[in-house]
């Protein structure tokens, strides 16, 4: 034994060793800052380096779902939104509405052309509309539904022909096409027809793409919007890289570190640690975002007043009175307060106020917020009352106001809401389990395929024409949009025809009255209505649009024609 | 006490394979051969558990990319139609495995684009980070382990373990955020994310070696932070056990320098398990990879996984776990063939 331990105890061994370790941690210390000081290419000047935590789906326009502001950057439309999300003219130089406003005539502008050198003619514009509208794909195609047919008298103009008035003219959203790509493949191929050369003919044109990673747009000197003005300004922004960032934590240092110069949007705890930092101006932008509740109201057709066979919610959900006073129980305040540290508005309709005047202002004294004993009156009038003490509320028949709560892990949020609205509920006598936070794909077949849920937390942006929200509550949306189930044959009405209703104070009228008899059913609790937070750097760019909806959000052409250099 | 043998040939010294077992080249054939049998039939059973795995997932991948798009019943048929998920699942089954044999990995249901053009770049940025990362953990866990081993009951052990076991229990996600917090926020040292400085202008290829390098730093570093502990605790226990041995000491009244005793005998001797573990490690780090390419936005194959998990993309999923599975079992079998070279007794039994 005594011969092992002296070979142990040598004191060289123990010298060599914290020498080792020693010369290992110095090198791996001093290894650091060399590396760094040397590192590096230096970064390229006007650029927009734009971090998010995605980039898009993929490069095709026609099945893309994601938001769609690089492929508008790549791709011109005959109109588009302004920083105040009103549609404007931009490869149309004119738009003419004929018969009652069912027909549109748009003439191009003269000699634009695609990347590849191609001209783009009206014919381009008339395949591309009869794409979206044949295959019904992507963000786009459901869009062109009401589009009965287009003409292309001559290279310069196209006639759209609606069934009737659109409220909403497609053509604003819709990405121009080459056909000469495009034409001759089948739905399938277009399916999985990748675009890796993104063919456009918009303001950037693609320099480089990897999936999940970056996407580069390089300045297309030639683009017609330049000859309008002049040409490119000295020192505004020659490219666009887009980098994918996994999270908003990684976007904000990055921001910080000067590796991005703006952001996509932040959650408020992260953004408010953003203001103040030297070089970055951190920016409120009003949304068009609704955080609500979505309950299954899903009624039997043949036997008002049961569920459906195919639902799989608690029964009771369908009383009317129980949603409303879960209304009155919710206090909307604390939520934003809270979840949004007080960067938002309290929910009502479902409609956003940053629809402006399609959003109907529900008035203080009429919301149904904040108020428990209200909801506790409401049951107790409804003959919901705790029957055996065990503080939970039984119907007349036994049933217990026993509730599953789900919550999306899609955006943080959503599950801090749900935890947050659960012990308002229970306050007033229900009993509510969960919260069941499961992931995107999780929760969507359980709500919109299985309809097995009770309620859910739920978060729609919308487009700034109010027909897409009000679609999702369409009787129509069953097993697609439809997030409750709820059909009524009015609201059906009113939505219908507001959506070929040429008078604008008319159809306002009908939007606003949809929205309050969507209101009085209270299948949705609207929480809030989150404003956009972003931030970007103001020491390497400048001219940065204060725009409706959060500047990376709506890109606006107008935009990259006066950020640059600082 | 017995008198003390003659240490045995340090570990690949003497002419492998003639040491141990029953002699005979049929043997020694048959042994790789069977190994290689089972790798693949485990990769076999790892496929099939791939197919029906994610198929058992609730939520709809065609739903999935159907829900904000106002899609028609009839785009979304057609859409189901494209990729191939009306076929009934023992005929999407035989196709899987076809294409498998035939490398053939289909289309991204995001992208759009063929799944072995989205694993190419992030299995190769992958296995840079997971290399750098390899080379630290071999070289700190073995020097710790070294050290605590040879050093055993003495303060520096009990301390260089302390600081292994610590470093082993510390979650990967945190490790690298506080990384983040020190050395890019506070220094402001190294970048924050990703593995190429956004727009930057290389002026020659050295800049951009070096720019990745920068970015490399601290991934890396997370990795080895988290794994180092398991080398250096299980080099320092052989080590130790090592020490013990009637060899060691009869080399000590030999009369041998102690740096001689402890690399020609020891640490050579003591090196075998740690070896097998160093390969697995390879093998699991390329699966765990997934939270420091999260927190670092490292473009590899953990990122695209992670996005493909919450997107229900099918192909990109299967293929991406696939090519995990076959670098665990190529690792794990190459440490058993390499294993039986360096240590025959791994043969006979």
């Amino acid at each position: 034994m005594s011969g092992k331990e002296g070979i142990l105890n040598t004191p060289i061994n123990r010298r060599q060793f914290m020498a080792y370790t020693g010369k290992a941690g110095m090198a791996a210390m001093l290894a650091t800052p060399i590396v760094t000081a040397a590192c590096g290419g230096e970064t390229a000047s006007g650029v927009l380096r734009y971090g998010h935590l995605n980039i898009f789906d993929t490069p095709n326009p026609v099945v893309t779902v994601s938001v769609p502001d690089m492929h508008w950057l790549v791709y011109d439309r005959l109109m588009e939104f302004d920083a105040q999300m009103a549609p404007v003219l931009s490869l149309a130089a004119d738009r003419v509405l004929s018969n009652g406003g069912a027909a549109v005539t748009y003439t191009l502008r003269e000699g634009v052309e695609f990347h590849d050198g191609e001209s783009l003619t009206s014919a381009d514009v008339k395949y591309s509309y009869e794409l979206y509208r044949d295959t019904g794909k992507g963000l786009f195609g459901g869009f062109f539904e009401p589009l009965e047919r287009v003409e292309a008298p001559d290279d310069l103009t196209v006639v759209l022909h609606f069934s009737g008035p659109p409220a909403l003219d497609p053509s604003v959203g819709a990405p121009i096409l080459p056909r000469h790509i495009w034409e001759g493949m089948t739905s399938d191929q277009i399916d999985q027809f990748g675009n890796e050369e993104m063919i456009g003919s918009g303001p950037f044109r693609l320099n480089s793409y990897s999936p999940d990673d970056r996407l580069e747009l390089d300045r297309n000197g030639e683009w017609w919007g330049w000859a309008s003005n002049g040409g490119p300004k000295a020192g505004t922004i020659s490219a666009i890289v887009k980098v994918q960032l996994t999270n908003e934590e990684t976007v904000a240092n990055s921001l910080r570190n000067n590796e991005i110069d703006v952001t996509g949007e932040l959650a408020a705890d992260i953004w408010d640690g953003l203001v103040g930092e030297p070089d970055i101006e951190a920016v409120e932008y009003p949304g068009l975002l609704l955080d609500h509740f979505g309950i299954n109201v899903y009624e039997d057709p043949d036997n008002p007043g049961q569920p459906h066979p195919n639902s799989g919610g608690n029964p009771l959900l369908l009383d009317q009175r129980i949603r409303e006073a879960m209304s009155w129980a919710i206090d909307r305040q604390r939520l934003v307060d809270i979840v949004l540290g007080g960067r938002g508005q309290k929910g009502t309709v479902v409609l956003p106020p940053g629809m402006g005047p399609a959003f109907l202002e529900i008035p203080e004294g009429e919301q149904a917020n904040g108020n428990p004993d209200r909801a506790r009156q409401i049951l107790d009038e409804a003959g919901y009352i705790d029957r055996d003490g065990d503080g939970i509320r039984e119907a007349p028949d036994g049933q217990k106001l026993s509730f599953r709560l789900f919550a999306s892990t899609v955006i943080d949020r959503l599950p801090q809401y749900a935890e947050l609205i659960k012990p308002m509920l229970e306050d007033v006598g229900m009993e509510i389990q969960g919260v069941f936070a499961e992931d995107d794909p999780t929760l969507i077949n359980r709500v919109f395929v299985d309809a097995d849920w009770d309620m859910y937390t739920w978060v729609w942006q919308t487009p700034p024409d109010p027909t897409f929200m009000l679609s999702v509550q369409s009787c129509d949306q069953f097993g697609n949009l439809s997030d409750t189930y709820y059909c009524d044959a009015e609201y059906e009405e009113l939505f219908k025809a507001q959506q070929t209703q040429g008078d604008p104070a008319e159809r306002m009228r009908m939007v606003h009255q949809a929205q309050q008899i969507f209101y009085d059913a209270f299948a949705y609790c609207v929480m809030a209505y989150p404003n956009r937070l972003q931030a970007h750097r103001t020491d390497n760019l400048s001219g940065w649009i204060f725009v409706n909806n959060g500047a990376t959000v709506n890109w606006v052409t107008e935009q990259y024609l006066v950020l640059g250099e600082v | 006490m017995t008198a003390p043998s003659e240490p045995p040939a340090p570990a690949g010294a003497g002419p492998a394979g003639t040491a141990g077992g029953p002699p005979g080249r049929s043997w020694l054939r048959s042994y790789p051969v069977r190994r290689i049998a089972q790798a693949v039939i485990t990769l076999y059973v790892v496929a099939t558990f791939n197919f029906w795995l994610f198929r058992l997932l609730p939520g709809d991948p065609a739903r999935m990319i159907a829900r904000e798009s106002r899609l028609s019943p009839e785009a979304y048929e057609q859409l189901r139609e494209s990729f191939g998920l009306n076929e009934p699942a023992w005929e999407q089954y035989l196709i899987y495995l076809t294409k498998i044999y035939r490398f053939d990995t289909g289309i991204s249901f995001k992208a759009r684009l063929p799944v072995t053009d989205l694993l190419r770049p992030a299995l190769y940025n992958t296995l840079i980070l997971t290399g750098a990362a390899l080379v630290l953990i071999f070289v700190f866990g073995l020097a710790f382990g070294i050290a605590a081993g040879w050093r055993r009951g003495t303060r520096t052990d009990a301390a260089l373990t302390l600081t292994a076991l610590t470093l082993w229990s510390l979650p990967t996600f945190w490790v690298g955020l506080m990384l983040v917090l020190l050395f890019s926020i506070t220094l402001g040292w190294l970048p924050v994310a990703g593995m190429r400085a956004v727009a930057a202008i290389y002026r020659t290829p050295f800049a951009e070696v070096q720019d990745v390098l920068s970015h490399l730093i601290l991934p890396a570093s997370t990795i080895a932070i988290v794994s180092v502990g398991s080398i250096a605790l299980i080099m320092r226990n052989s080590l130790a056990e090592v020490a013990d041995e009637d060899y060691m000491l009869a080399a000590r009244a030999r009369g041998l320098r102690p740096r001689t005793i402890l690399w020609r005998y020891g640490v050579r001797n003591a090196f075998l398990p740690t070896f097998t573990l160093m390969a697995l490690t390879l093998g699991l780090l390329m699966a765990g990879t997934i939270q420091t390419e999260v927190v670092f936005s490292w473009p590899g194959l953990g990122l695209l996984m992670y996005d493909a998990v919450q997107t229900r993309d099918l192909p990109l999923l299967e293929a991406s776990f696939f090519v995990i599975a076959l670098i665990v079992v190529l690792a794990t079998l190459t440490a058993d063939l390499f294993y039986s070279r360096l240590d025959p007794r791994i043969r006979s039994s």
